[in-house]
């Protein structure tokens, strides 16, 4: 009976060992974050990024999370993949003050600029209006803008009351409601086929194929959209309209 | 024809002879050969010139062969020189003639001809013996009859006489003197095209003691390097000086200390030579050859330092290169700066100064990609270690922190209101700001978000809204306006209720509740339809108004029917029978459904 009693307790111990040795092995995303910082700290950023992807690799994000791996990648002296976070990171906290000053200290690092965009010149203002806004956000104020419109006109149909001045109201909703979509379509576009170029400086070609003739050198950290993929290929947009073939792995996706 | 035939070959016998007896009309002219001693030892040279007075332009006449004399041209030189008795300029061609054996040479006489002239020269003699050694000599003019060559005399030290191409030679000029009193002494040695040199330069006098006599010495020093390579002979050394002496002395050697009080002082020019030194002079070799050799010969030293560690972009940074050492600093060039983009180099500057060599370069930074100055390179060669060397410093890290300063604003400022703005405008440093303490609000990587149902729906549900409005909208408005369809929908709707209640009542074998229910609901069903006021309605307003707006007679009769039977079922005392119910709910079902059927009566 003793003897059955001790085998019990020691099967209990081991249990309970077991339990926390793998509660020791379980890093969760937030220990990895705050590993990550550990290592930036020490100037191991190579070991900071690794850290930084696997919270990703679990599919996770956030905000801080892609502003942290930007400045790894930006002190490991990986300009493009730095400038490809610290968007990602806009996308989710666009009013970041620090993301803000080094996306734009990144951006000025860079060895040639974004070639200058050919997109109309108010809908550049409504880009910079809305780059204020996640696209969540601009989302709910381009519904919230909608819905108003509908029920407003609804309204005005039904209740012949309220139809004073109805006809120019709607129109004003109207084109604000549109001043609002363009901006958040174009947040999507750039969602879907935002891309920044990691490669330290590469020649968009005519062809997707190795030996085709060179169109334009791409440098690191530009954007550009991608228009559609054929094998390692991506046939890419710059913000001037230039249209060219890039390598795959010469680019970031935005998307998040 | 035959006289003129005879004129043009006069004329080219005539032209012909005269061109074949050009050297008929040359002149004799002499030249002058003179020798720097008559006298000499094996292996001292002794130099040789050759002077032209008529005219400045004769080239080196070509020296024969003489055995057992070795002779080597050395330059040329236009200098004043006596002739008959006459001081005039003459071109002075100076040769090196090196005996290599003993013996009585004999040069000369040389000719040669030039423009049409002949040159002729006289003979000199060379006596070589080993029993010979150079003596002190007194200039032309002078008494011969000092000797004082046990007294006074020179020696050329050179340490290696093995050297390379442009290999810094230093050489120490000795004036041995037993305390003769030594004027206006001036060291020279002979000018040359082959080597490129100093200028004599005088340092701490010394003593020393030979053969029992004690001798100060005047030392010289400079340096010089061989241009090409080959056999070089430098020399001879000469020292031209003057001797001051009391009379006495310089006439009797055994001259007291007293004389030189009470006696009167003389001075006496004097030139000195020391033997030439040959000097076998080896090219540089190639093999070892580092790329960015670009001729320093010597042992040197490289600092390398930059002003600024921050700088921002497009402004300069100086690069300091100090190139310290022995060695030959004519030969040392900038040292070769890696050249990278984002870098522009402007020509360095070079400021010499003694053993040193400063190169200062700006450099401007272009790209904010640089990171750091680019590695710079210093190769020479070591003539001690006899091989290639390389100095390499950096590369040294830069910060590149951003855009450019704003222009200097001009020399002369206004004076700043302190009221009104600021006296100095805040700068704000760039770079990138600290990483975030803690994740955030962790959430599930979906890029899709946009495309969920949910958000589908929100789009949709507006136009489903919209829609809804505008037929609930329409409708409204249809019953508003149009009372013959308001009126078949009301009596449509109140038909189907009523029915389903009669059809109870029948099934219940009510008789009376079943007419009088049936009664009813045909004057509200007919009321409705035809807007009559429902509580009015009977069998004579189905004749009067109702049968003109149907158009089928067998349903006004049986509206008439229906009517008569609920006056007869409702007032008699006897319970109706069902099957006459039954009939009589046909008769309605069947005017309701065509009633229904037909929206506009």
């Amino acid at each position: 009976m003793k003897k059955h009693f001790f085998t019990l307790i020691l099967l209990i111990m081991s249990a309970t060992h077991v339990s926390y040795a793998q509660e020791e092995a379980v890093m969760t995303p937030e220990r990895d974050f705050y590993r990550a910082n550990l290592y930036y700290e020490a100037g191991n950023y190579a070991g900071a990024i690794e850290k930084e992807v696997s919270i990703l690799d679990k599919g996770l994000k956030s905000g801080n999370l892609y502003y942290n791996l930007g400045n790894a990648y930006f002190k490991n002296g990986e300009l493009g993949k730095a400038i490809l976070n610290y968007e990602r990171a806009r996308r989710l906290m666009p009013r970041d003050s620090d993301l803000l000053s080094n996306y734009r200290h990144a951006k000025s690092l860079m060895k040639r600029p974004d070639p200058p965009s050919k997109r109309f010149i108010l809908f550049k203002w409504l880009d910079m209006g809305m780059d204020y806004l996640t696209l969540k956000q601009s989302m709910v104020v381009s519904f919230m803008l909608y819905y108003f419109l509908v029920v407003y006109i609804i309204i005005t149909k039904v209740f012949k009351r309220y139809a004073r001045y109805s006809t120019l109201i709607s129109y004003v909703l109207c084109i604000l409601l549109v001043l609002v979509v363009i901006p958040t379509a174009q947040k999507i576009k750039d969602l879907n086929q935002g891309a920044i170029v990691t490669a330290k400086i590469i020649d968009a070609r005519f062809e997707p194929l190795q030996d085709a003739a060179v169109h334009f050198p791409i440098y690191e950290g530009m954007k550009v959209y991608v228009l559609r993929t054929k094998g390692d290929w991506c046939k890419v947009k710059r913000p001037d309209g230039k249209i060219g073939w890039l390598p795959k792995n010469a680019l970031g996706i935005i998307g998040i | 024809m035959k006289v003129s035939r005879t004129i043009k070959t006069g004329l080219v016998f005539a032209a012909l002879l005269l061109i074949f007896s050009m050297n008929a009309f040359g002149r004799d002219i002499n030249f002058k050969i003179a020798l720097s001693s008559d006298k000499t030892p094996p292996g001292r040279q002794v130099e040789m010139n050759l002077y032209f007075f008529d005219s400045m332009d004769i080239p080196a006449p070509g020296m024969p062969y003489i055995e057992g004399l070795e002779v080597r041209y050395k330059g040329s030189t236009v200098e004043p020189a006596s002739t008959s008795g006459l001081m005039a300029d003459a071109l002075k061609h100076t040769y090196t003639v090196i005996p290599l054996t003993e013996g009585n040479f004999q040069i000369g006489p040389l000719s040669f001809s030039y423009k049409g002239n002949n040159y002729m020269s006289n003979t000199v003699f060379l006596d070589v013996s080993k029993g010979i050694s150079a003596p002190a000599k007194v200039s032309a003019g002078e008494p011969a009859d000092m000797d004082i060559s046990d007294r006074i005399y020179l020696e050329v030290d050179i340490p290696h006489t093995t050297v390379y191409v442009n290999e810094k030679v230093p050489v120490l000029v000795k004036f041995y003197t037993d305390w003769l009193d030594v004027e206006n002494l001036e060291i020279s040695d002979l000018p040359s095209e082959e080597y490129i040199t100093e200028k004599y330069e005088g340092i701490d006098p010394a003593m020393v003691a030979k053969g029992g006599v004690k001798y100060a010495i005047l030392r010289f020093r400079k340096s010089f390097f061989i241009l090409e390579p080959g056999e070089f002979t430098f020399g001879p050394v000469k020292a031209n000086f003057q001797i001051a002496k009391a009379r006495a002395e310089l006439l009797n050697n055994n001259g007291a200390f007293y004389n030189k009080f009470i006696g009167g002082r003389d001075s006496r020019s004097m030139e000195l030579e020391a033997p030439p030194v040959n000097i076998t002079v080896k090219p540089l070799p190639s093999r070892g050859r580092p790329a960015n050799f670009t001729g320093a010969v010597g042992t040197f030293d490289m600092d390398f330092s930059i002003d600024t560690k921050e700088v921002k972009i497009g402004e300069p940074i100086t690069l300091t290169m100090k190139i310290t050492g022995k060695g030959n600093f004519a030969t040392v060039k900038a040292p070769v700066v890696n050249k990278v983009e984002g870098l522009s180099f402007y020509e360095p500057q070079e400021t010499r100064e003694g053993d040193s060599t400063t190169f200062t370069q700006i450099v401007k930074v272009t790209s904010p990609d640089i990171r750091a100055i680019p590695e710079i390179t210093f190769s020479y060669f070591d003539p001690l270690k006899e091989s290639y060397e390389t100095i390499t410093k950096g590369p040294v890290p830069v910060k590149v922190i951003g855009p450019p300063k704003p222009a200097k604003e001009a020399a002369v400022k206004p004076v700043p209101d302190i009221l009104k703005e600021p006296a100095e405008k805040e700068e704000l440093g760039t770079g990138i700001i600290y990483v975030k303490d803690s994740p955030g609000e962790l959430e599930i990587i979906n890029p899709y978000a946009y495309k969920s149902k949910g958000v589908i729906f929100l789009g949709l549900f507006p136009i489903l809204l919209f829609a809804g409005a505008v037929m609930t909208h329409k409708r409204i408005s249809l019953l508003e306006e149009d009372t013959a369809y308001a009126g078949w929908l009301a009596a449509t709707r109140r038909a189907g209720s009523d029915m389903s209640k009669a059809k109870s009542l029948l099934r219940n074998n009510k008789g009376k509740e079943f007419y009088s229910h049936v009664f009813k609901m045909m004057q509200m069903y007919l009321g409705t339809r035809f807007s009559i006021p429902p509580e009015g309605i009977t069998e004579q307003i189905v004749d009067d108004v109702i049968k003109h707006r149907i158009d089928r007679e067998d349903i006004i009769e049986k509206i008439r029917g229906i009517f008569s039977d609920c006056y007869l079922g409702s007032y008699t005392q006897l319970e109706p029978d069902k099957s006459d119910m039954k009939e009589t709910f046909g008769k309605l079902k069947e005017v309701v459904t065509y009633l229904n059927s037909k929206r506009a009566i």
